[in-house]
């Protein structure tokens, strides 16, 4: 963890000396992000995601927008940025304006790279996600998830009357607390599927929780983020981001944007803790 | 229609025409089979009969449209429930509709079973239908609905507010020393609980407290909170701004919160109870305290009971108390409480108490919105403490000392019962509420006067009963209709109090009367529109009453009866914007009394009145967000005594005339005017809870008397008076969340001046009065094993007139530290301080310091209690006014110890 904050540290100390150095050249205008709304929300909830690594729990915060047709779940920071460039209009900017409206952003920490856009296209559900600077975008069929929801448990969350399910599904074993009361197959990450919004799921690990913190009826738009990506399997992506994060030296070497302007290379990083949701299927 | 698929069952093995078949076949064929034909038909028989019962497999399937623009819709959740021929539920099965909006969901079921198709979406109207045998071909259509989804918002896991409501996770604040619902209260923030057991949300008196919806025990609920066991509770939900009749919920404000106490177990029918008794030991030999208690709980959703039994010589506030309806004639007839009482509890008086009681509650739901509740109590109490006093002064030439014991003591039964049936629903209110009551008071005061001893004794009974009753009405055009009415009967006073023996100061004298009261009253809101109305309100009150006074002691009015009625109206007009709330109203009431009395010289007299109470009063709230609000109110009325009507009608001005034995007109009158300003901020979450109260009013009072005749002969008088009230009052509170701070301070100036123009000797007599508060309260939790309670309220007052000027100050201190140690053990540590400034008084200061330590288990605690460590004996007053010396003394209790056993069940 400790190491991962040092290469970010070192990351934005190098973009910033880029920046500075571009300062003193006249600076085009830039576009904060292009970005197109698929769909209107009618709801969005608000998960923390509690992700043991390494021994200690990394907190993140998710988005989930419910719209009509489709869903998008996030990491809260991302939803932000979407919703910031959606509001820019992909229009050409003043570089320093740019960072003053994007820092106006009371911003939260995440540890969430991947976006889950689900029935989008329709019937299939697409997934981004970033390894080190690599984009990367899976598309793959929508499946029915088959939960098993034979319980007799229940407890209130939120306010909310919740039933429990269970299911086996990309290599690990989920148990979800449902609310019927909310009629919507949705839930956080690709949980989904339920006669009820997933108000609460965790692994039977206990390496990966998710729970509800904030519900709320709204009607925005569901933005997606265009972007030049690189069209892989979502299996692949998870074994190139495990390979990533447990061998981050031999990514970063040679790479021109860990370098100084000395030419120096940045502390060596050997690994950094990377507990993955979806197991990737054994080759 | 190719979307529409046939249903059809999928066979496994016999299907039901087949069974059918057989069974025809059976019965045609008994009478002339032959054994091999018998044989066979026996395994058929056999082989049947199970299948008669065996459940098959079906399917049901179709398509959601959307029933206005019939596109298919997709994500709607399809879900089947079973219920068996023998009422048990089968599993529910469910399954969401595709882009084409088809679903399907085979099932295995027996033909007797019932099946309920339930289809949900967010933004539809959900729908719900039974599905017959076989399952036929379904084309759903949904009615898209404007769906309305409460923000909720989770702080930490363990609060969350959802609307108007927040809710508290019990679990996140169970302590090791939490042991009822009380304890586990006062550790959320943004409540808190009194002295007196009342519960505070942000440092304002809650309005009523819910278990799983149900109020059992209207304002006396301290015996729920400390009965109930923290552990069987799931959530506590404060309602802010709870309005709870739920016909005028959107046409009446309240700023009022309540309180709903969420089960573990809403369905609980297990019983649960604790007993526990204490026995202890004091320094003063005469003195040794003990107490039992016992309580017995049943409660869920559907029917709540609560019984308590308690006894205790320690003057602790038992349960009955708080249901007690009736006054206390017996101590007014006899108190003779100085002007400055010692500033301690009772509990701390010598002999400060013994008490039991007994109480049963009970409420029962019937169907969704009926209840029936019922409240019985029983509690017997006796009180004493005593007084020295030697008083020393000059009169004249002459010095006189006198030297005075007092002993008052009091005992009490009280009985009280209230039956009450309540129907709530979102268009009907129906209220009744029969209270019965019954009291019986001992009071006596031992006094010993310069050598002189004797017994001043007083009896009083009383017996009353009341039923009232409310409806209202939401129709179908919104207006809203109340009607309530309300009879009570009063046997009470009946009263007798004589000095015994023969002494100077023997005499006897006996009150009893009794009182009738009935009031009526209608209100019909007409809705103008969606954001304004018009009520017209109609009362009338009467009253016939008599009273009948006989003894020694001369009394101004015996034998007394009349009665009296009172007829109002007031029409108010109400404005409900987005933001801004506006009601003008414009009361007039008309007060018609009259009554038959006999003098002290025993003339028969009569005494009639007509008042009537011109008004006005506008109301303004304006409120942009759900934080804060500003409120403005201005108010006026006007009281004729006989002014108006003695000019319109001539029998009543006749009798005025007859009573005043004179023709000269006499008008009272009684003038009010009053204006009052408020602001209030509340944000119950972002971390912590925060408000700010301020409020200001003024309030002015002019009573006029034109013309006061004598009996003797004319002499006129002018007599005005004017009393102005300035109130201010100003309140912040803070709480972090889940470890908490909490302060509370008041600030409250009033000022009082009164002006008394005597014409004839053209005086004027001013008094100003002007009292202040200061009231910071803290209590911390800031570790799960520490509590810390700080407590300091302090008060002063300036009485002044021209003629003298009088002023008190008194500061009080209370601290407690809460510290929990070894898992099972709580040790406890409280002092309280008190001091106290008053010209001519000299006042001492004096401190109690209690503790005590607490074993706790699962299913038994035992406690040991140590109070007045510091063994204060007396209280000792003495005030000096030149020459003259009065001195006071009260005796406290001496150092006590007091242990306890606990056990639940």
């Amino acid at each position: 963890m400790f190491n991962q904050k040092l290469l970010l540290l070192f990351a934005l100390i190098t973009l910033f000396g880029s920046i500075d150095l571009d300062a003193q050249r006249s600076r085009p205008p830039m576009r904060f992000l292009e970005v197109k709304a698929v769909d209107q929300d009618k709801m969005q909830c608000t998960y923390r995601y509690d992700v043991v690594e390494d021994g200690g729990v990394n907190k993140s915060y998710l988005n989930l927008q419910i719209g009509t047709h489709m869903s998008k779940c996030c990491g809260y920071r991302s939803f932000q940025m979407d919703s910031l460039g959606f509001v820019l209009g992909n229009k050409l900017y003043d570089p320093n304006d740019l960072g003053h409206k994007w820092s106006n952003v009371k911003q939260v920490y995440e540890n969430v790279d991947w976006t889950i856009y689900s029935d989008y296209p329709t019937g299939q559900v697409t997934i981004t996600d970033r390894v080190f600077t690599d984009n990367y975008e899976s598309v793959e069929p929508r499946t029915t998830l088959v939960w098993d929801t034979n319980y007799t448990d229940s407890k209130e969350i939120m306010g909310y009357p919740c039933k429990k399910a269970t299911i086996e599904a990309w290599g690990r074993t989920w148990q979800a607390w449902y609310a019927p009361g909310i009629p919507v197959a949705a839930g956080p990450w690709e949980l989904r599927g339920l006669p009820g919004l997933i108000l609460e799921a965790s692994d039977a690990s206990g390496d990966h929780t998710f729970q509800a913190v904030r519900i709320r009826q709204t009607n925005e738009p569901i933005v997606y983020r265009i972007a030049n990506r690189f069209k892989e399997k979502r299996d692949r992506v998870v074994r190139e981001k495990i390979r990533f994060k447990g061998n981050v030296q031999a990514y970063t070497e040679g790479n021109v944007l860990l370098q100084s302007e000395g030419g120096k290379q940045p502390p060596r990083v050997k690994s950094i803790p990377y507990t993955p949701l979806r197991l990737p299927t054994s080759k | 229609m190719s979307w529409v698929r046939a249903i059809a069952p999928v066979s496994e093995g016999s299907n039901g025409g087949i069974i059918a078949r057989h069974r025809d076949h059976l019965i045609v064929r008994t009478g002339k089979c032959s054994a091999f034909l018998c044989a066979f038909l026996l395994l058929s028989l056999v082989a049947i009969l199970p299948g008669s019962t065996q459940e098959r497999r079906y399917a049901v399937s179709g398509r959601v449209l959307d029933s206005l623009t019939k596109q298919p819709i997709n994500e709607v959740v399809v879900q089947l429930n079973r219920k068996k021929a023998d009422g048990t539920k089968a599993a529910a099965q469910y399954t969401l509709t595709d882009h084409a909006g088809h679903f399907s969901l085979s099932f295995t079921a027996h033909q007797t079973d019932r099946l309920i198709l339930e289809i949900s979406r967010l933004d539809y109207q959900g729908y719900r239908r039974e599905v017959s045998f076989p399952p036929g071909e379904m084309v759903l259509l949904l009615r898209s609905k404007v769906y309305d989804l409460p923000d909720v918002v989770v702080k930490d896991f363990a609060i969350y507010s959802r609307r108007d409501t927040i809710s508290y996770a019990a679990r996140a604040f169970i302590a090791p020393d939490t042991y009822t619902l009380e304890d586990l209260m006062r550790r959320m923030p943004g409540l808190s609980i009194g002295s007196d057991g009342l519960i505070s949300y942000m440092g304002e008196k809650i309005d009523r407290l819910y278990i799983e919806g149900l109020d059992m025990l209207g304002g006396n609920y301290p015996i729920a909170t400390q009965n109930i066991k923290a552990e069987d509770i799931a959530s506590v939900e404060v309602l802010e701004n709870h309005q709870p009749v739920k016909v005028l919920r959107g046409l009446r404000d309240t700023n009022m919160a309540s309180v709903n106490v969420k089960l573990k177990n809403p369905n609980m029918i297990r019983p649960s109870g604790e007993a526990s008794v204490g026995m202890g030991q004091a320094q003063e030999r005469s003195y040794t305290p003990y107490e039992a208690k016992a309580n017995l709980l049943l409660i869920n959703a559907r029917l709540q009971t609560l019984a308590v039994l308690n006894a205790n010589n320690t003057s602790a506030r038992i349960d009955a108390e708080g249901t007690a309806q009736t006054p206390s004639p017996a101590t007014g007839l006899l108190s003779s409480n100085p002007a400055t009482p010692p500033p301690a509890s009772l509990d701390r008086y010598n002999r400060g108490g013994t008490s039991c009681g007994a109480t049963a509650n009970g409420i029962n739901r019937i169907g969704s919105d009926y209840t029936f509740r019922y409240n019985l109590s029983y509690a017997n109490r006796a009180k004493r403490y005593s007084r020295f006093g030697e008083s020393r002064y000059t009169v004249g030439e002459q010095e006189i000392f006198t030297h005075e014991t007092e002993s008052p003591s009091l005992r009490a039964q009280t009985a009280g019962s209230t039956f009450s049936f309540n129907l709530n629903d979102e268009r009907s209110y129906v209220d009744n509420k029969l209270q019965i009551s019954g009291m019986h008071e001992q009071a006596e005061v031992s006094v010993g006067r310069d050598g002189l001893q004797f017994v001043q004794e007083g009896y009083a009974r009383g017996f009353s009963a009341s039923n009232k009753f409310s409806y209202k009405r939401r129709t179908d055009s919104d207006d809203l209709v109340e009607f309530a009415g309300a009879i009570s009967y009063a046997y009470t006073p009946i009263a007798k109090y004589f000095v015994s023996g023969a002494s100077p100061y023997a005499y006897r004298q006996q009150v009893s009367g009794q009182a009738l009261f009935g009031s009526f009253g209608w209100d019909y809101s007409f809705i103008l529109s969606n954001r304004s109305s018009i009520t017209a309100t109609m009362g009338v009150n009467a009253q016939y009453g008599t009273l009948d006074s006989k003894g020694d002691r001369p009394y101004a009015l015996n034998d007394v009866n009349g009665g009296e009625v009172n007829i109002s109206v007031s029409p108010t007009y109400a404005y409900r914007g987005e933001y801004l709330h506006l009601s003008l109203g414009a009361p007039l009431s008309l007060l018609w009394a009259k009554y038959h009395y006999i003098q002290t010289e025993r003339t028969r007299k009569n005494f009639e009145e007509t008042t009537l109470y011109p008004g006005a009063e506008l109301s303004v709230r304006y409120q942009r967000v759900s934080e804060w609000f500003l409120r403005g109110r201005v108010g006026f009325s006007r009281a004729n005594n006989g002014s108006i009507v003695a000019f319109l009608s001539e029998p009543i001005r006749q009798s005025y005339s007859a009573q005043r034995k004179t023709s000269e007109p006499s008008w009272p009158a009684t003038s009010l005017y009053s204006a009052a300003v408020s602001f209030e901020y509340k944000k119950p979450m972002q971390g912590f809870f925060s408000a700010v109260d301020l409020s200001a009013g003024r309030r002015v009072v002019d009573h006029t008397v034109s013309t006061i005749v004598s009996e003797q002969g004319v002499e006129t008088t002018y007599t005005k008076q004017r009393s102005k009230l300035n109130i201010l009052n100003g309140r912040t509170y803070l709480a972090q969340n889940i470890r908490s701070i909490n302060t509370t301070f008041s600030v409250e100036l009033l000022g009082g001046y009164l002006s008394m123009p005597f014409i004839r000797q053209n005086q004027k007599t001013e008094l100003d009065t002007y009292t202040w508060v200061f009231h910071p309260y803290t209590s911390s939790y800031p570790l799960s094993w520490l509590s810390v309670n700080l407590d300091a309220r302090l008060e002063g007052q300036t009485i002044a007139s021209q003629d003298f000027r009088h002023a008190n100050l008194s500061l009080g201190i209370g601290a407690s530290v809460s510290i929990v140690f070894a898992k099972h053990f709580t040790f406890n540590v409280s002092s309280s301080s008190t001091f106290r400034r008053e010209k001519d008084f000299s006042l001492p200061t004096i401190t109690f310091f209690d503790g005590s330590i607490r074993y706790k288990r699962n299913r038994f605690a035992v406690d040991l209690e140590a109070s007045n460590l510091l063994d204060v004996r007396s209280y000792e007053l003495i005030r000096l006014v030149e020459m003259d010396r009065f001195y006071s003394a009260y005796p406290f209790r001496s150092r006590a110890l007091l242990a306890r056993l606990a056990v639940k069940f």
